[in-house]
């Protein structure tokens, strides 16, 4: 998947694009778009080009510069502009370039990024982060490969001066030009100059119109709900199990069958529907695209709505229409066809067909076929294509099946069935979000939006719908239906879900009777509650900080001061706000478990008395004390000892041997003592008690000598120590003669 | 006390479980699949999860028809 074209944090992104430039070309655009009077010190170099770009006054200085010097680049610019993105595939924006006529799109592409307006994307493909190296030029950047990897970055600032700017492209309705757009233009500006100098007029050859579209009947235009009402319904089912893609990007089976069975996420149009492959794919990218899914490696799950859907209908659909040319792995032609490694050309293609519809004056309509056939004309895609396949129509299901119900336009029919035909215009929202009008007025507000009935389904009206109140009932119920009734339901489930999404009881209490004008029928306030009861009764902290207080009574204390802390022991507290939690305490230790354990035990001369370090303990170490060993009696608090007893207590709780040593070798730094062992192993030796006599002597030399004499040596036996050795009973007289021949007695104490 | 600091020890980044009701606890130490997930039992309404296993025992805890609410995720 490549990286989203929503770029959060800009001067951060830029600065680490910018840090990548070698410092011979940073120092060139520095110099092409701040303009210093002297030079720029090294240091400074990236945050002026970061300022610069964010300024209105410069960037329309230098978008007037380039469009004196370099009118390809001009229009690349607007281009990237139309797009709403901060972030354009170079393949389209070439694309374009090269529709327009312009012989050499990579040098306008080159010129735009020397002059510091447009900047290369240098993000790993599928990463927020930049990659490393150095980038020493941009020939050398605009020759990598894969091509569907390289995009442009163009900041915002520049994004919002560089429109309106014409692009010079036709009204279709005229027919078609002898020339290319470019061309076309050079050529009226030629001609201009001929009659300002009073010289004859080079020769034309006039277009032949198209034929003139009437449609039969009314505009039909979409409410702007129904993708997003899809969209989320396709939330909730990644929500019941992730959307799970393969390597090469295809659906797994079963997703697939679960997507393309859902009647919510197909076209419900019939004509529509039989052009437009897949359905359900595009929802699927347009939800990436979005936001709405979020990537887990190759799973799609839920990911969260867009934070301008809550400015209203027109921030949702400004939102989509962006995402839309972010929708990479499906087209309108083939349908779910992932290919990664290759540009697709319909998103250029789609905007391009939205641009050549805003050429046409407001109430105007045209065919769909006459947009699609300019565009396989000359969008290098399709011109000259000699595949049939390729020049296969996808326009007017595209028109039909997004771009209306995005309400980007308006539909007619030209006879009295769809199969007669439809006419195209763009809408006053398409007007708007191509550059060519005002954003229309804000639409009516309906307080009452929806009607709760006791068997908990909400019966939910399409006109009343905002975006904001689409996404907050998909967070707390489960879509059964969408029509201009939709049908919501209620469950255990899907409450939880808007709980733990940060609504509270009260929320979800406030939101339904707020827009439905009445009170909650009983039975579903007492569901609700009792749901959200339920949720009360267990609460999981996956990261909490803990304070341990160093008793009851200081704990007690704490709360009574309204520390922001929740107990959950004698002693122990969760710290419920980070920022205002450390006000009154005094931190005598501290323990990140994020970490790995460090030993926190002294041990003892005698090898089973443990002390606790208690700057190094963890909470850990607390449960498995009690388990392990016993506390030593009048002994000072932390210092435990290992009993037998304990340590059979253990072995009764499922500690093997080995659990107990790698526990000892993890707390105490090193191996069992062999006391400690003794404790556990002793049970598995064998033994004998008895009387034994014993020879001592005061040398060991002379012992290693009667060891070895054979006189002495046949009477002596087990070696015992340095100087001690066993003698058998039977021997003492022979080893008593054995002595004496070497002149040594011994006193016997037998 | 008054107007003065406690002493604390601080332990971060711990996950945990607590429970309202000590039984709760019960039952998910006696279910074997959530018991793997338990580093320990820190009194009879704490339970010390192992670490980077609390979404698997929150998905676990569903399983088990609880509807825990995960705080600070």
């Amino acid at each position: 998947m490549i990286a989203s074209s929503a770029v959060n944090d800009w001067p951060t992104l830029l600065a680490a694009v910018l840090s990548r430039y070698d410092e011979i070309l940073l120092e060139a655009v520095a110099s092409a778009v701040v303009r210093p009077r002297g030079a720029i010190s090294a240091s400074d170099r990236a945050e002026r080009i970061i300022g610069a770009v964010d300024n209105p006054v410069i960037v329309d200085r230098r978008l007037g510069e380039i469009g004196d010097a370099s009118p390809p680049s001009r229009h690349l610019l607007a281009i990237m502009a139309h797009f709403h993105a901060v972030r354009v595939p170079l393949a389209d924006a070439v694309s374009l370039l090269a529709t327009l006529g312009h012989g050499n799109p990579l040098v306008a592409v080159r010129c735009a990024l020397e002059a510091g307006l447009v900047f290369p994307d240098l993000r790993q493909p599928g990463s927020t982060e930049v990659g490393q190296g150095i980038l020493h030029s941009f020939e050398a950047w605009l020759a990598g490969t894969p091509v569907a990897h390289l995009a442009l970055l163009i900041p915002p600032v520049v994004m919002s001066r560089a429109l309106p700017f014409s692009l010079g492209l036709p009204d279709i309705r005229k027919g078609e030009l002898i020339r290319a757009t470019a061309a076309q233009a050079a050529f009226v500006a030629e001609q201009q100059r001929r009659t300002d100098e009073g010289l004859p007029p080079l020769e034309d050859t006039p277009p032949t119109p198209v034929d003139s579209v009437l449609p039969l009947g009314g505009a039909i235009e979409g409410d702007g709900f129904d993708i997003p009402c899809r969209l989320a319904v396709l939330w909730q089912l990644a929500g019941e199990a992730p959307v799970r893609l393969t390597q090469a990007g295809e659906f797994y089976r079963r997703d697939s069958d679960r997507l393309r069975q859902l009647p919510a996420l197909n076209v419900d149009d019939d004509l529509t529907a039989a052009l437009l492959p897949d359905y359900a794919g595009f929802l699927v990218d347009l939800a990436r695209a979005t936001g709405i899914f979020a990537c887990q490696d190759t799973d799609l799950v839920p990911g969260t709505f867009p934070g301008e859907w809550q400015s209203g209908i027109y921030g949702m659909l400004e939102s989509l229409y962006r995402s839309l040319f972010d929708v990479r792995a499906w087209n309108p032609r083939d349908g779910w066809k992932p290919e990664p490694e290759t540009a697709n050309p319909f998103p250029s293609a789609e905007l391009l067909a939205l641009l050549l519809l805003a050429e046409l004056p407001g109430a105007a309509w045209a065919r769909p076929t006459d947009i699609e056939n300019w565009i396989h004309r000359h969008h290098p895609y399709w011109k000259g294509a000699q595949r049939p396949g390729r020049t296969a129509p996808w326009l007017e299901a595209w028109l039909a099946g997004v771009a209306q119900p995005l309400r980007l336009v308006e539909m007619a029919r030209l006879g009295l069935s769809d199969n007669d035909g439809r006419a195209v215009r763009l809408s006053n929202i398409g007007r708007w979000l191509t550059g060519q009008g005002a954003q229309p007025g804000e639409p009516p507000n309906y307080p009452q939006a929806m009607v709760v009935q006791p068997n908990l389904e909400i019966l939910v009206y399409r006109q009343a719908l905002t975006p904001l109140l689409l996404s907050r009932l998909t967070q707390i119920g489960a879509w059964k239906s969408l029509g201009n009734a939709c049908v919501l339901l209620l469950d255990k489930d899907t409450v939880y879900r808007g709980l733990e999404s940060g609504e509270s009881l009260e929320d979800i209490k406030t939101l339904l009777e707020n827009h439905s004008g009445r009170q909650l029928p009983g039975a579903v306030m007492d569901q609700l509650k009792t749901w959200a009861g339920r949720r009360e009764r267990l609460t999981v902290f996956p990261a909490a900080t803990l304070l341990e207080f160093s008793s009851t009574t200081d704990l007690d204390e704490a709360l009574a001061r309204g520390m922001p802390i929740q107990r959950v022991g004698d002693r122990f507290a969760v710290l419920l706000d980070e920022t205002l939690g450390y006000k009154h305490v005094r931190i005598a230790g501290n323990r990140d478990y994020g970490l790995p354990p460090e030993p926190c035990l002294v041990v003892g001369d005698d090898g089973v008395t443990l002390t606790v370090d208690v700057g190094r303990s963890d909470l850990l170490l607390e449960i498995e004390l009690p388990l392990l060993t016993d506390p030593v009696t009048h002994g000072e608090r932390g210092v435990v000892c290992l009993t037998p007893a304990s340590l059979q207590r253990a072995t009764n709780a499922g500690w093997t041997s080995e659990d107990i040593a790698r526990w000892f070798l993890r707390r105490a730094g090193h191996n069992l003592t062999p006391a400690g062992r003794a404790l556990l192993n002793a049970h598995t030796a064998t033994g004998l008690l008895e009387r034994r006599l014993v020879l001592s002597l005061s040398s060991d030399d002379v012992l290693d000598g009667l060891m070895q004499w054979p006189t002495t040596a046949a009477c002596l036996g087990e070696r015992l120590g340095p100087c001690s050795v066993v003698v058998p009973a039977d021997k003492i007289e022979a080893l008593e003669a054995g002595l004496k021949q070497l002149g040594l007695e011994i006193p016997m104490n037998l | 006390m008054n107007g003065q600091r406690f002493v604390v020890k601080v332990h971060r980044r711990v996950p945990l479980v607590v429970a309202e009701d000590p039984l709760l606890l019960e039952e998910i130490l006696a279910r074997k699949k959530a018991a793997t997930d338990i580093a320990g039992r820190l009194n009879e309404r704490v339970l010390v999860i192992r670490q980077g296993r609390a979404e698997g025992l929150v998905d676990e805890l569903r399983q088990m028809g609880h509807t825990p609410r995960v705080q600070g995720r």
